[in-house]
């Protein structure tokens, strides 16, 4: 078992069976977004308040979820590259971070559209939810800031690392806000006392998607630790031979 | 074409999904000129160190 993960964590293995993973990673995600959208869209009832403005919820709620699980792995990689001094950790963090941000950004846009028909507004400044997600995607920005002004790459990672971790207390705010305050936003649907409260062909979209999502992070994730890792190992043999091959004259 | 109609919130619907088609790809794309990028540096410099 030890021995899995000591392989696994070395960076030249990494490297490569990431290489193999990603292609599949996307396939799936792919297949199960266009599940999700074609059904979400186009055969899921219309909902009787919200009527068709409801079908924001196959690309908002998977974004928003995708935005608090990319914290999520951000934080604990830090913590594990802190603690076990792992460098691949610190890799994951440092890759898991624009994505975040990226799905963050997703997440605030599509509910402001929503928002603006269903709430009247498009912001509301001191809502729970909004504030505290919004404050979410300043900690990826701070987080990828902090890095980018440490030169010295050990050092980035420890200090980065630590405002992930203390960034971490806003995750249960944020899902929590809607229960805690009052909020303009509404409650959670799926994940809710008596279990979900939609129609089963309005849930198994939402379902797809946010799977198809987590796939397609999961890919992207790889991508960008494998482009971490090729930066961080640049001195080491494994790389030189991988981009200059035996034969090929300098 | 009528199943394409949203009602009145045809526009928040399909831009939202537009949007995120959009951040998706944006997301792919950037991966994969980051790594082409640090692959053409570490060329470059690796051809540079062993010419020396």
């Amino acid at each position: 078992m030890w021995r899995f993960f000591h392989k696994l964590a070395s960076p030249p293995h990494f490297y490569g069976l990431a290489a193999r993973m990603i292609p599949w990673f996307y396939a799936a995600g792919l297949a199960l977004v266009i599940y999700g959208t074609v059904a979400g869209l186009f055969y899921a009832p219309v909902d009787e308040e919200m009527n068709d403005g409801f079908r924001i919820i196959y690309v908002h709620v998977p974004a928003a979820y995708i935005s608090m699980s990319a914290y999520m792995v951000m934080a604990i990689a830090a913590g594990i590259g802190l603690i076990w001094r792992m460098k691949l950790a610190h890799a994951v963090a440092a890759g898991a971070a624009p994505l975040g941000a990226w799905f963050t950004f997703l997440a605030l846009l599509t509910g402001s559209i929503w928002g603006r028909p269903m709430w009247g507004t498009w912001w509301e400044w001191g809502d729970p939810r909004l504030t505290s997600e919004l404050l979410m995607l300043f900690l990826y920005f701070g987080y990828m800031a902090l890095r980018a002004a440490i030169d010295d790459t050990a050092k980035a990672d420890k200090a980065s690392a630590v405002l992930a971790m203390v960034g971490a207390v806003n995750i249960p705010i944020i899902h929590f806000s809607v229960e805690w305050w009052t909020s303009l936003h509404q409650g959670p649907t799926i994940l809710k006392e008596g279990g979900p409260g939609i129609h089963p062909d309005m849930l198994y979209p939402l379902l797809g998607m946010i799977l198809g999502f987590t796939f397609l992070f999961g890919a992207l994730l790889l991508a960008r630790v494998r482009t971490e890792v090729l930066q961080r190992e640049r001195r080491s043999r494994w790389v030189r031979n991988l981009i200059m091959p035996a034969g090929e004259a300098a | 074409m009528e199943i394409f109609m949203m009602g009145k919130y045809s526009a928040h619907v399909w831009s939202s999904f537009g949007i995120t088609a959009v951040v998706l790809i944006v997301c792919v794309i950037q991966a994969r000129v980051r790594h082409q990028n640090v692959l053409s540096d570490l060329k470059t410099r690796i051809k540079a160190m062993e010419s020396e």
